[in-house]
C-alpha cells in the first residue's frame, strides 16, 4: 500500500475497438488521479468513452474487441495491468467495483437479492461470514429490514431498491475504490435522491473512493469535488467542481454548461452547440473538438492541443490556454 | 383554452379472472387542465404518475373511462366524422423514442408524405411541401434528408423529423412526452431551441410532458404536478419554482441537483422515503401521506381540499401555504 500517492492513478490511458469500420479510440491517452476518500466525476455525452474509462480501470470489456493497448493503471500504487487474470478476478469486488444504470441486468433473476450479495463475498472470503456480512451490506445501503430484504427476489423490490441491492453487492467486500456508471438515470429523482445519499454515505463511512460516471452535471455539482470533461475519448477539462463551473475553460465545457438547465432560474437556452460528437473511428485532425468549436483557429485544425495548467488542479486542452499556463 | 380535460379519470383493468375484473389500475384520477393556443403548459411527475396517460387521452389516442376533452369547447365523444379528422389534425403527438416512434422502412420523404396526405396535400405537392418542413425544423439541404431511413439519422435528427411530422398537418396543440429525455445534453437545448421558435412562428401550444423540472423551468409559462393520478398542484412556472404550496413539488425541487456547487452544499434536502404507491390501492385520504414529511392525522383519513393561494396557484393539500 502506498501511503502517499493517489488511491487511483491512470496515465496515457488508450483503449481501443477493433470493428469492421476501422479501429474506435475510445479512450484515447487519459490521466486521471484521484486521492484516498475523494469523489471524481467523469463527465460527458454519449459517445465521450467515459464508461470504456471505467471498464478499463477494471479490465473488463463487454466485447473481446476492445483492448487496452497502452497506458498504465495502478491501484493504490498496484500496477493493475501488469496483474495475471486470476489476480485481476481478485482484484474486481476486493479492491475496486462497478455499479452500473441498469440494476436489473446485473441481478439474477431466480436467486434472493441477499444470496447474491453474500455469493459476492463468499467468492473472497468463503462462506462463513457471508450472510452476515450480506445483512450488513443490505443495511448500509438503507434498504429497510435488511434480513427480510435478504430473502426476496429482484422483481419483488422496486428499480430503487434493486439499485441499493447492486451497490451492497459492490461494496460488500468494502472496495477502496467504487466506480459508479449512470447509477441513477434509470430511476425517478426523489429516488435518485435517496441513492445519491447512500453514496455519500459510503465514502463518509467506509472512506471510499468514487468516480462517478455521469452525463449530469447537477449531479457532479452536488456530489463530486473534482471533474473530468471527456469528449471524443480524450479529457478536455480537468478542476475542483468549484472553478469548473465557474470558470470552465474549454470551449466544449462551457457549451455544455451553457446547455445545463437548472431549476433555479428560468434561464432561456441562448447558446447552442450546434452539430454531434463525432465518429470515434474517424476522428477530425487537430483538436477533436474543432469542427464544433465557436472559437476554432487555424492552428486546432492541424494540431492536437495539450494540456495548459490554468491553476494548481484546472488543466485545459486547448490552445486558447497557450498564453496562460505551460502544457 | 383550445384543448381542455374536464376531470378525466382512466382505469385499466388489473389481474382479470374468468369471473371478472379484480382490481384497476388508477392511472388518472380527476385530472383537469387546458392548453391554450400559443402556450405551454407542462406536466410534470415521476413515472407512474399519469402524465403520459393524461397525455394519450388529450390527443384521442385513449378514451377516458370518465370525464371528457374539450377541442374548441367541444366535447371529443361528441365529435364524428369531418369533426373528428380535423381533431386529430389540430392535436400531434411527439414521443421520447425517435427510433421506435418513426417506421423503419420508410424513408423520410415517405414518413412526411402520408402525415401531409393527412392533411389533404395534393399528391404533386408532398415533396415539395415536405422539403418545407425539413428546412423549417433545421435539417439542410432538404434532399440530402428525403431520402434516407430513420436509422442513418441521429437522435437528434430523427427528432427533428418527428417535429416535422407533427407539423405537417399545421397543428394548433402538439402534445410533446418526454421529447428530449433521450438526447444528449447538447442535441437537448438544439431540439428545445426549435420548439421555442416553432412556437413563436406558428402560434402552436405545447403540453409539455416530463420528469425534468429543469428542462421545464425554462420552457413552460405553466407548470401541473401529478403524483399517483392526481393533480396536486398547478400555477405559474415562477410561483411553483419560486414558492411551491404542495410538500410534494417542494420535495421534488429540493431531490433535483442544481448544476453550482456552492449552491448544491448550502440547499437543506428533502428526501422523501419509500417509493410511490401501486395506483392498484392507494392510499386512502391524502395519496401522498405516506411519504409526506408533514403528514398529520387528518391527511391519512381525509382527502385533501383544493388550496388556492391566488396568483393562479392551487394546490391539493390540508397545510399548503
Amino acid at each position: 500500500m502506498n501511503g502517499t500517492g493517489p488511491l487511483l492513478l491512470v496515465e496515457d490511458l488508450h483503449t481501443h475497438i477493433l470493428t469492421t469500420r476501422g479501429v474506435v479510440r475510445a479512450v484515447d491517452g487519459i490521466s486521471l488521479s484521484l486521492p484516498q476518500g475523494s469523489a471524481a466525476g467523469l463527465v460527458g455525452e454519449s459517445g465521450s468513452g467515459k464508461t470504456m474509462t471505467g471498464f478499463s480501470i477494471l479490465r473488463l470489456f463487454p466485447t473481446d474487441a476492445a483492448r487496452i493497448v497502452r497506458g498504465r493503471i495502478e491501484l493504490a500504487g498496484r500496477d493493475l495491468l501488469s496483474l495475471t487474470d486470476e489476480e485481476m478476478r481478485r482484484a474486481r469486488g476486493g479492491d475496486v467495483a462497478m455499479i452500473f444504470q441498469d440494476p436489473t441486468t446485473y441481478l439474477n433473476p431466480v436467486m434472493p437479492v441477499g444470496q447474491q450479495v453474500a455469493e459476492a463475498y463468499a467468492m473472497r472470503h468463503g462462506w462463513t461470514q457471508a450472510r452476515q456480512k450480506a445483512v450488513e451490506a443490505l443495511g448500509l445501503v438503507g434498504l429497510p429490514d435488511p434480513g427480510e430484504t435478504y430473502r426476496r427476489f429482484p422483481h419483488e423490490l422496486s428499480g430503487g431498491m434493486r439499485q441499493r441491492a447492486v451497490i451492497a453487492m459492490a461494496i460488500v467486500c468494502r472496495p477502496a475504490l467504487l466506480i459508479a456508471d449512470e447509477p441513477t438515470t434509470a430511476v425517478d429523482v426523489t429516488i435518485q435522491a435517496q441513492i445519491l445519499d447512500v453514496l455519500q454515505r459510503l465514502r463518509r463511512e467506509l472512506g471510499m473512493t468514487l468516480l462517478l460516471i455521469t452525463h449530469d452535471l447537477g449531479i457532479v455539482a452536488e456530489v463530486c469535488e473534482t471533474v473530468h470533461v471527456m469528449y471524443a475519448g480524450r479529457i478536455v477539462e480537468s478542476a475542483p467542481s468549484e472553478a469548473l463551473f465557474a470558470s470552465p475553460g474549454h470551449p466544449y465545457t462551457q457549451g455544455l454548461l451553457a446547455a445545463t438547465l437548472s431549476i433555479d432560474e428560468a434561464r432561456p437556452i441562448t447558446r447552442v452547440m450546434e452539430g454531434a460528437v463525432p465518429d470515434l473511428a474517424r476522428l477530425p485532425r487537430g483538436c477533436r473538438f474543432h469542427p464544433r468549436c465557436p472559437a476554432v483557429m487555424d492552428r486546432c485544425r492541424i494540431e492536437d492541443p495539450p494540456a495548459f495548467r490554468l491553476g494548481a488542479h484546472h488543466l485545459v486542452a486547448c490552445w486558447l490556454h497557450e498564453e496562460q499556463g505551460a502544457p | 383554452m383550445i384543448l381542455e380535460a374536464r376531470d378525466l379519470t382512466k382505469r385499466f383493468p388489473w389481474g382479470r379472472t374468468f369471473t371478472g375484473t379484480r382490481a384497476w389500475v388508477r392511472a388518472v384520477e380527476g385530472v383537469s387542465l387546458g392548453v391554450a393556443e400559443g402556450d405551454t403548459l407542462a406536466l410534470v411527475g415521476e413515472s407512474g404518475s399519469g402524465k403520459t396517460t393524461t397525455g394519450r387521452i388529450l390527443a384521442g389516442l385513449e378514451a377516458p373511462t370518465s370525464g371528457d376533452v374539450h377541442y374548441r369547447g367541444r366535447a371529443l365523444s361528441a365529435l364524428t366524422g369531418q369533426d373528428w379528422r380535423e381533431f386529430r389534425r389540430s392535436v400531434q403527438m411527439v414521443f421520447q423514442d425517435s427510433q421506435a416512434s418513426l417506421n423503419p422502412r420508410k424513408t423520410v420523404a415517405q414518413i412526411l408524405e402520408v402525415a401531409l396526405a393527412a392533411h389533404g396535400v395534393a399528391p404533386g405537392a408532398r415533396r415539395d411541401s415536405a422539403a418545407r418542413l425539413l428546412v423549417e425544423v433545421g435539417l439542410e439541404p432538404p434532399a440530402v434528408f428525403l431520402g434516407r431511413f430513420p436509422h442513418q439519422l441521429s437522435g437528434g435528427q430523427r427528432q427533428r423529423i418527428n417535429v416535422a411530422r407533427a407539423l405537417a398537418t399545421d397543428p394548433k396543440v402538439i402534445i410533446a412526452d418526454e421529447p428530449v429525455s433521450a438526447l444528449d445534453l447538447s442535441v437537448r437545448a438544439q431540439i428545445l431551441v426549435l420548439m421555442q421558435r416553432l412556437q413563436r412562428q406558428r402560434g402552436v401550444g405545447y403540453l409539455f410532458i416530463s420528469h425534468d423540472l429543469a428542462v421545464v423551468r425554462s420552457v413552460a409559462r405553466r407548470v401541473a404536478v401529478m403524483y399517483l393520478g392526481r393533480i396536486v398542484e398547478e400555477g405559474p412556472t415562477e410561483a411553483v419554482f419560486g414558492r411551491p404550496l404542495h410538500p410534494y413539488t417542494e420535495a421534488l425541487l429540493s431531490a433535483t441537483p442544481v448544476p453550482n456547487p456552492r449552491l448544491a452544499r448550502m440547499r437543506e434536502r428533502i428526501i422523501l422515503q419509500g417509493d410511490v404507491p401501486s395506483p392498484v390501492a392507494p392510499p386512502p385520504g391524502c395519496p401522498f401521506h405516506p411519504r409526506c414529511p408533514i403528514a398529520q392525522e387528518v391527511c391519512r383519513r381525509e382527502f385533501p381540499p383544493l388550496v388556492d393561494a391566488g396568483r393562479g396557484q392551487v394546490a391539493v393539500c390540508h397545510f399548503a401555504h
